[in-house]
């Protein structure tokens, strides 16, 4: 997936490889065909002109349009992926509420998510590698396992979590963070995200060429550009 | 007081999820003035990485950590982070 005279750890190498393979295996709830055109879908939004439209206005729920893009998926679909590609930073409760009574099962959206957010990890890296995008995976066959987590808790974010114990660990965080269990609704969502992040990133003991300090500012930097609250 | 070698981290971070790819390949190359190979790729290692992981959390809305919750109220006023939280979003975004 990468030249071998990249500076890339063989974990990240091996990391990403696995993950998009994975995108294109069946996932609990879409194919790897919808999966795959989920990819094909975020990177169309870079250069969709209702997204851009979006992005200049004071709020992007003033403006309505179509997406440039002829995807199979839902225009529901689109218009989430869309969004959560282009301009993560400014979707609301609200928002998110309107979409799953009307369009989306949460396990459904949270598989989205994963799909999605991973693709980002690794398109991003490629082009600030100055590398073109990876092909798309190819597509698997097979159904939907349709397995979840039916013991995820609420503790207020908007979807279910993954339960787990509040005990810090010595960085100050818990052992298990927010952010791990964020998706723990549907497990393989958690296993396809972090499998492509482990290895760029630990909140101690950070095993890179730069220090934790200076990843932690580079970290704060694109959370401030996104506008990432937590 | 800042990090060492803050000024080409920052350049290339907003380069990298700004998607200002020319001025990237400029930056890789200059910023090797100040750091090693190895270093600049690392940067853009935990650039690509949070480019993903801050969309999982805006996504799903999680909420801060309790302790963080607790020791950062100040420091989230003072640095314009609390802008940020999603009921201050739902203010400004929602019709």
């Amino acid at each position: 997936m990468y030249p071998k005279e990249l500076l890339l750890s063989d974990n990240l190498r091996t990391a990403h490889r696995t993950s998009w393979q994975a995108i294109g295996e069946p996932g609990d709830f879409f194919t790897g065909a919808q999966r795959i055109e989920m990819v094909r879908c975020a990177r169309a939004a870079l250069s969709c002109t209702l997204c851009q439209q979006r992005k200049q206005a004071l709020s992007p729920n003033t403006i309505a349009g179509v997406h440039d893009d002829d995807s199979a998926l839902s225009a529901a679909m689109v218009d989430l992926i869309h969004r959560v590609r282009t301009d993560p930073g400014r979707l609301t409760k609200a928002w998110f509420d309107q979409q799953i009574s009307a369009q989306f099962d949460r396990r459904h959206y949270v598989e989205v998510i994963s799909v999605v957010t991973t693709s980002v990890i690794i398109d991003t890296l490629h082009q600030a590698m100055g590398l073109p995008l990876a092909p798309l995976p190819k597509a698997q066959p097979g159904e939907p396992r349709g397995q979840y987590n039916a013991d995820a808790v609420d503790t207020g974010a908007w979807v279910p979590v993954t339960e787990a114990p509040a005990d810090l660990a010595g960085h100050g965080l818990p052992n298990v963070p927010n952010i791990v269990r964020s998706m723990g609704l549907v497990p393989s969502a958690v296993e396809l995200f972090f499998t492509a992040f482990s290895p760029h990133y630990a909140l101690s003991n950070i095993k890179l060429s730069i220090s934790q300090a200076q990843a932690e500012f580079v970290a704060a930097r694109v959370s401030s550009i996104n506008e990432c609250f937590y | 007081m800042g990090v060492i070698c803050e000024e080409p981290l920052r350049e290339l971070t907003d380069a990298a999820i700004h998607g200002e790819w020319e001025r990237l390949t400029e930056l890789r190359n200059t910023a090797t003035q100040h750091m090693s190979a190895q270093q600049v790729t690392d940067a853009l290692v935990v650039a690509s990485a949070f480019n993903g992981i801050t969309r999982v959390a805006d996504a799903t809305g999680i909420p801060l950590d309790p302790h963080t919750a607790e020791t950062t109220i100040e420091m989230r006023e003072q640095t314009g982070i609390q802008r940020f939280d999603y009921t201050e979003k739902s203010a400004r975004y929602d019709a």
